[in-house]
C-alpha cells in the first residue's frame, strides 16, 4: 500500500464510485476524503437514532412499561419522528447569551465526537485512517467535546448551565487521568498505538484478548468502563446534567436542532466508548473463535463488523442497565472514586502489567501452557 | 499497516543503558539528596505531627551524607547522562559549597524556629528541593538542564520565602520574587531557544565556535544577553537585582541566609561555565551592523560588575533594617564577584580561582553574619540597626563575632574577606581592567561606612538598658563561633588553599 | 503520512458542515419563527433571572484543574515509554526499573496531595487551614498555630 493512501477503505470506495476517477487529478484525494467523511456522518446519525430508541425501550422494559409503541412496528420510527419534530422546533438564542459562542458550541461538541470515528476500526480494512498514533489521538480528541460543552454552558449565561458546565469540566478533567492510565496499560501489552495493530494483537482464540492477558487486566478493564461512564457523563455520573437539580445543565437554553446536535454527539460518544472497550480489551472486530475469524470475503467482513457492533451494543446496553440500577452519585463521591480508587489501582495494575509483560513476554496468562496450538 | 511499529535499535539502547549505569555512579550525592527530600516529606506527613526536630536531623543527615559522597566522587572529569551534566572538579567544588551552606542553613533554621513557625517538615523538604536544583545548576552542561535546574531552585525558593504564612511581608516578598523570577526565567528560556535555533544543539560547550562563526550576528549577542539576564537574577546582579531587599527582609532569616549564599553560588557556577565556553577573551560580543565589535563580553561583564557594586553600596548606606542592609550588601558582593568573572581567562583559570575562593569565603562570612542576626533577634526581638545599640556590652560574644564577619565583608585583614577580595582585584588587574579595580576600591571604601555604622551602634552608643542579655543557646554559640573560625583561618590558608587551585572545567 | 492527518482536517469540515446544514438550512426551512420577548429571557424556572451568570467561581474547581495538569503531564510521559516497553524490556529490566522510579517519585507527590486533603471535594474547616497539623484539632500544641492563622486572616 503506497504511503499517500488514506486507508484501504478509500480504494474500495473508488471501486464503488467510478465517476470519481473522471475528476481532475488534484481533486481525487480531497473528494475521496470527503466521501469517506460522509460514512461516519451516516454511522453517527444511525447510532444516534438506534441508541435513543434503545435507551427508551430498555428503560421502559426495566420499569415494566412498553415504551414507544405508536410509530412503526414496536415504535421503531419514534426517534425518527422525534428528530423531524426537533427540526421543526423554533430556534431560540437567549438575549443575554454570548451569541457567537452559543452557535459554535454544538459544532465543537459534534466535531469532537465525529473525529473519534476516524480511528475506530470496524474491520481490518474498514477504518478511515489507521493513524500510527491512533490511541493517543483518541485520548486527545476525546477531550474536544468537553470544550464544546463548556462553551455551551458559558455562552448560555444561565446559572444552571454554567454550574453544569463547570461540573462537566471538573469531572471530565478528573477522569481523564484514569483513562490515560488504562490506555497506557493497553499500549504496554500491545506495543503499538495503532488501533488496527491493537486488535490484530488479540487475534486468535478469545483467550488472546487483552482482558485475559494477565491477572490484573480485568482491573484495568473495569476501571476503564467506570472512567468512560464518567467521561460520557452517563448515570451514575450524570451530575453535569442532573435533570432534577440543574434542569439539564449545559443545554438548558438549547432548543430545536441545536439541542438535538448535542444529543447526537452524546450518543455518538457513547457508541465510540463502547466500541473502544471492545477494541482495547475484548478483541475488537474478532469474535474470538478462530475459524469464524479466518473467513474471507464479504461474509467475513460482515461477521467481523457484526462482532464489533455486537460488542459495542452490549456495552451500550450495560450503560443503560447501570443507569436504571444506580442512583446518581455526589460530587465528592465522584472525586473520591477517581483520585482515591481508580488512580492508585490503575497505577498498580499498570506496573504489574509491565512486570508481567517483561517476565512473560508471550501471549499471556490464559494461554500460558495449557492451551497449546490455539494461539495465533 | 504495521508502519507504526518500527523495529528499535536494541543494541544502541543497551549501550545507552550501560551509559546511564556509569552516570549514576557520579550522581550519588543528588540521588541521596532526592531520597532524603522524599523521606522528609513523607515522614512529616505520615509519622510526625509536631516533632519537627526529627525532620531537621533527617535533613541534616541527608545533606551530610550527600556532602561526604561529593568528596568521594571520582576525580577524572567526564560527562554524565549523555552530556546533560558534567562531573569535574569545578562542579564538585560548587556542590560542596552549596551543601556546606545547606548544613548551616538547617542549623540556622533550628535556631530561628520560633520565627519560621509550624510545618517544619515541609520547610525542609522544599529547602532540599532547592538545594537539589542548585547542585544540578552547578553541574549542568545542557541548556535545558540548566533551565530545569534553575526552575527547580527558583520555584522552591519562592515557596520557602513565604513559609511564614501569617506574615504579610513574607507573602509580599514571595510574590515579588515569583513575579520577577518568572520574567527572568522567561528571558533566559527565550535566550536558550534562540541559541538552540542557531546551533541546533543544546550543549553549552561549543558556544565559542558559534560565537566566532556568528561574529557579525546581532541575534547571537541578544541571545547570550538574555541568558545572562536570567542568570543575573539568581546572582542578584544588575540589572536584575531589584527583588533582593524586599525578599531578604521578608523571608525568614535562615532562608535569607540560604538564598544569599547558595543561590548566588549556584548562579555563579552556571555563569562561569557559560562564560568559559563562550571564552570572553575571544573576539565575541555584541556587534555593530558593520561587523565591528561594539562591546565584548569582558566589557559587558565589567560594566555590569561596576554598576552592580555601586548600586548595592549606595543603597546600603541608607538602610535601617539589618537584613535589608545585608541584602544590598549582597548585591554589592555580586558586583565584586562579577569582577572576577569579567577577568575570566580560560587558558589559566585565573578568574575562576578568585571567584571560587571568594564564594567560599562569602559563604562563611555571610552565613555567620546572618547567624548573629538570628541570635540577636532571638533576644532583642528586632532586626532594626537601632536595636544594636550597646550590644557590645550586653551581648559581648555575638557582637564580637559580628565585628569579625563585618570586617570580612569589608575585606579587611586579618579576615578571609581580605584574601578573597585581594584575589579578585588581582585577577582584574592582571586582565588589564584597571578602571574596574579602581571602582572596586572606591566601592569598598564606601561600604566601610555602613558596616562600621553597626560597629558604632554596638560599641560606641549606649542603650537605656544596661543589663546583659542571657547568653545565646549552645547551638547559637557553636554556630557563630564555628562560622567565625574559617573566616579567620582562611586568611592564613587562603592563598595556599589548594582546593580552589586545581579547579578545572569539563570540555 | 501527512495525508492521514489531512483527513482529520477534512473530517472537521465535514462534521461542521453537517451541523451547519442541519441547523441553518434544513431546520430553518422547517421551523417557524414567532418572536416574543418572553422567549428570549434566560430560563430560571419561571422566575426573572437575577444578575448575570458570569461570576467568579468556586476555588475548588481550580484545584481540580491543577491536580489534573500535574497527573496528565505524568501520564503523557508514560505513553512513549509504554510504546517501546514491549521491545526494550527484552533487553533488560532497565525500562521497568526506570518507570518504577518515576512512579515512586510520583507516588510521593500523590501521597502528599492525598494527605494534605487536596484530592477531596468536601473539606473540613480544620483541614482547609493547612494540612495534617490542622486536622489534629485536639492537639493542644497546635493552638498557637491556628490562632496565628486567625490573626493573619
Amino acid at each position: 500500500m503506497p504511503e499517500t493512501t488514506t486507508g484501504a477503505l478509500i480504494y474500495q470506495i473508488l471501486e464503488l464510485l467510478p465517476f470519481l476517477k473522471e475528476l481532475p487529478e488534484f481533486l481525487h484525494i480531497p473528494m475521496l476524503m470527503f466521501v469517506t467523511g460522509l460514512i461516519p456522518v451516516t454511522v453517527i446519525s444511525l447510532v444516534g437514532l438506534v441508541g435513543v430508541y434503545m435507551e427508551r425501550k430498555v428503560s421502559a422494559f426495566m420499569q415494566i412499561r412498553l415504551g414507544p409503541m405508536e410509530y412503526g412496528p414496536w415504535g421503531t420510527l419514534q426517534t425518527l419522528a422525534d428528530g423531524i419534530k426537533l427540526m421543526g422546533k423554533e430556534d431560540i438564542i437567549p438575549r443575554e447569551a454570548d451569541k457567537p459562542l452559543f452557535i459554535l458550541a454544538p459544532i465543537a461538541a459534534f466535531v469532537g465526537v465525529f473525529l473519534l470515528f476516524i480511528a475506530i476500526p470496524f474491520d481490518r480494512d474498514i477504518i478511515v485512517v489507521d493513524l500510527n498514533v491512533g490511541i493517543f489521538y483518541l485520548a486527545a480528541v476525546a477531550s474536544i467535546e468537553v470544550v464544546g460543552i463548556i462553551m455551551a454552558g458559558w455562552a448560555s449565561n444561565n446559572k444552571w448551565s454554567l454550574l453544569g458546565a463547570m461540573r462537566e469540566a471538573a469531572q471530565v478533567v478528573a477522569y481523564e487521568i484514569p483513562v490515560g492510565i488504562c490506555l497506557v496499560t493497553v499500549v504496554i501489552v500491545s506495543g503499538s498505538f495503532s488501533m488496527v495493530d491493537i486488535v490484530e494483537e488479540q487475534k486468535g482464540l478469545f483467550l488472546n484478548w487483552f482482558i485475559f492477558r494477565n491477572p490484573v487486566m480485568w482491573v484495568v478493564f473495569i476501571a476503564f468502563i467506570i472512567a468512560s461512564l464518567a467521561e460520557l457523563k452517563r448515570a451514575p455520573f450524570d451530575l453535569p446534567e442532573a435533570e432534577s437539580e440543574l434542569v439539564s445543565g449545559f443545554h438548558t437554553e438549547y432548543s430545536g436542532m441545536r439541542f438535538s446536535i448535542f444529543f447526537i454527539a452524546e450518543y455518538g460518544a457513547m457508541f465510540v466508548a463502547s466500541a473502544l472497550i471492545a477494541i482495547l480489551f475484548l478483541g475488537g472486530y474478532y469474535t474470538g473463535i478462530p475459524f469464524l475469524d479466518n473467513i474471507d470475503g464479504i461474509l467475513g467482513i460482515l461477521i467481523r463488523v457484526g462482532a464489533l457492533f455486537g460488542k459495542a451494543f452490549a456495552f451500550l446496553f450495560l450503560q443503560m442497565w447501570i443507569r436504571w440500577t444506580l442512583p446518581r452519585i455526589r460530587l465528592d463521591q465522584m472525586f473520591y472514586l477517581c483520585y482515591k480508587v481508580l488512580v492508585p489501582f490503575g497505577f498498580v495494575a499498570m506496573i504489574i502489567t509491565a512486570f508481567w509483560q517483561m517476565v512473560l513476554p508471550g501471549d499471556g496468562f490464559m494461554s500460558l501452557g495449557w492451551a497449546p496450538g490455539l494461539g495465533k | 499497516m504495521l508502519a507504526a511499529t518500527k523495529q528499535l535499535d536494541t543494541k544502541a539502547f543497551a549501550e545507552f543503558v550501560s551509559g546511564v549505569g556509569d552516570s549514576v555512579a557520579g550522581f550519588w550525592p543528588e540521588i541521596v539528596l532526592g531520597i532524603t527530600l522524599c523521606a522528609v516529606l513523607l515522614y512529616d506527613l505520615v509519622l510526625s505531627r509536631e516533632r519537627s526536630k526529627n525532620t531537621a536531623y533527617m535533613a541534616f543527615g541527608g545533606t551530610l551524607l550527600s556532602l561526604a559522597l561529593v568528596f568521594m566522587l571520582p576525580s577524572e572529569p567526564r560527562s554524565l547522562f549523555s552530556g546533560m551534566l558534567a562531573l569535574d572538579s569545578f562542579s564538585t567544588f560548587f556542590k560542596a559549597v552549596i551543601l556546606i551552606g545547606t548544613l548551616v542553613t538547617v542549623a540556622l533554621t533550628q535556631l530561628d524556629k520560633e520565627n519560621i513557625g509550624a510545618r517544619l517538615g515541609e520547610y525542609y523538604g522544599i529547602l532540599l528541593a532547592a538545594v537539589l536544583g542548585m547542585m544540578l545548576m552547578a553541574s549542568s552542561t545542557n541548556m535545558i538542564m540548566i533551565y530545569l535546574a534553575v526552575e527547580l531552585a527558583s520555584l522552591s525558593s519562592y515557596v520557602i520565602v513565604a513559609h511564614r504564612r501569617q506574615s504579610r511581608i513574607g507573602s509580599e516578598a514571595s510574590l515579588k520574587y515569583a513575579i520577577y523570577g518568572s520574567v527572568a526565567s522567561a528571558l533566559m528560556l527565550y535566550g536558550i531557544s534562540l541559541l538552540f535555533g542557531m546551533t541546533g544543539s543544546l550543549s553549552v560547550m561549543g558556544l565559542a565556535d558559534l560565537g566566532i562563526r556568528m561574529a557579525t550576528d546581532v541575534g547571537f549577542g541578544i541571545a547570550v544577553g538574555l541568558v545572562l539576564a536570567g542568570l543575573a537574577y539568581k546572582m542578584a546582579a544588575f540589572p536584575m537585582h531589584f527583588w533582593v531587599p524586599d525578599v531578604y527582609q521578608g523571608a525568614p532569616t535562615a532562608v535569607t541566609a540560604f538564598l544569599s549564599v547558595a543561590s548566588k553560588t549556584a548562579a555563579f557556577a552556571i555563569l562561569l561555565r557559560f562564560m568559559a565556553s563562550l571564552d570572553p577573551g575571544s573576539a565575541t560580543g555584541i556587534k555593530m551592523a558593520d561587523g565591528g565589535l561594539f562591546l565584548d563580553w569582558t566589557s559587558i561583564l565589567a560594566v555590569a560588575a561596576a554598576v552592580t557594586m555601586t548600586l548595592g553600596n549606595l543603597a546600603a548606606l541608607f538602610q535601617t533594617n539589618i537584613k535589608r542592609m545585608l541584602g544590598y550588601s549582597s548585591i554589592a558582593h555580586a558586583g565584586y564577584i562579577l569582577m572576577g568573572v569579567a577577568a575570566l581567562e580560560v587558558s589559566d583559570y585565573a578568574g575562576f580561582k578568585a571567584v571560587a575562593f571568594y564564594l567560599l569565603v562569602y559563604l562563611f562570612t555571610n552565613l555567620g553574619a546572618f547567624a548573629v542576626v538570628i541570635v540577636v533577634s532571638n533576644q532583642v526581638k528586632s532586626e532594626e540597626i537601632e536595636a544594636y545599640k550597646g550590644l557590645g556590652t550586653r551581648m559581648w560574644l555575638p557582637a564580637l563575632l559580628l565585628t569579625i564577619f563585618l570586617f570580612s565583608l569589608i575585606g579587611m585583614p586579618p579576615t578571609a574577606g581580605f584574601t578573597g577580595k585581594f584575589l579578585l582585584f588581582r585577577a582584574a588587574i592582571d586582565k588589564g581592567l584597571y578602571w574596574l579595580a579602581i571602582m572596586g576600591g572606591i566601592n569598598t571604601a564606601v561600604s566601610v561606612y555602613y558596616y562600621m555604622r553597626i560597629l558604632k551602634f554596638m560599641y560606641l552608643e549606649d542603650s537605656a538598658e544596661k543589663t546583659p542579655y542571657p547568653a545565646p543557646c549552645l547551638l547559637g554559640k557553636v554556630l557563630t563561633v564555628g562560622l567565625a573560625l574559617p573566616v579567620l583561618l582562611l586568611f592564613f590558608l587562603g592563598a595556599a588553599a589548594g582546593w580552589t587551585k586545581n579547579l578545572s572545567l569539563l570540555g | 503520512m501527512h495525508v492521514q492527518f489531512a483527513n482529520i482536517v477534512v473530517f472537521c469540515v465535514v462534521g461542521a458542515l453537517f451541523v451547519i446544514l442541519n441547523v441553518s438550512v434544513v431546520s430553518r426551512i422547517l421551523r417557524p419563527t414567532v418572536r416574543d420577548p418572553e422567549k428570549y429571557e434566560t430560563y430560571e424556572c419561571g422566575e426573572p433571572a437575577i444578575g448575570s451568570a458570569w461570576i467568579r467561581f468556586d476555588m475548588r474547581f481550580y484545584t481540580i484543574a491543577l491536580v489534573f495538569v500535574i497527573f496528565a503531564v505524568e501520564v503523557a510521559f508514560m505513553y512513549p515509554w509504554a510504546l517501546v516497553f514491549k521491545q526494550l524490556s527484552a533487553v533488560g529490566p532497565f525500562v521497568f526499573i526506570e518507570m518504577v522510579v518515576f512512579l515512586l517519585i510520583l507516588a510521593v507527590g500523590f501521597i502528599y496531595a492525598w494527605a494534605k486533603g487536596d484530592l477531596e471535594w468536601v473539606r473540613s474547616i480544620a483541614s482547609q487551614r493547612g494540612g495534617p497539623e490542622g486536622r489534629s484539632g485536639s492537639n493542644p500544641g497546635n493552638q498557637t498555630d491556628s490562632s496565628e492563622r486567625k490573626n493573619a486572616a
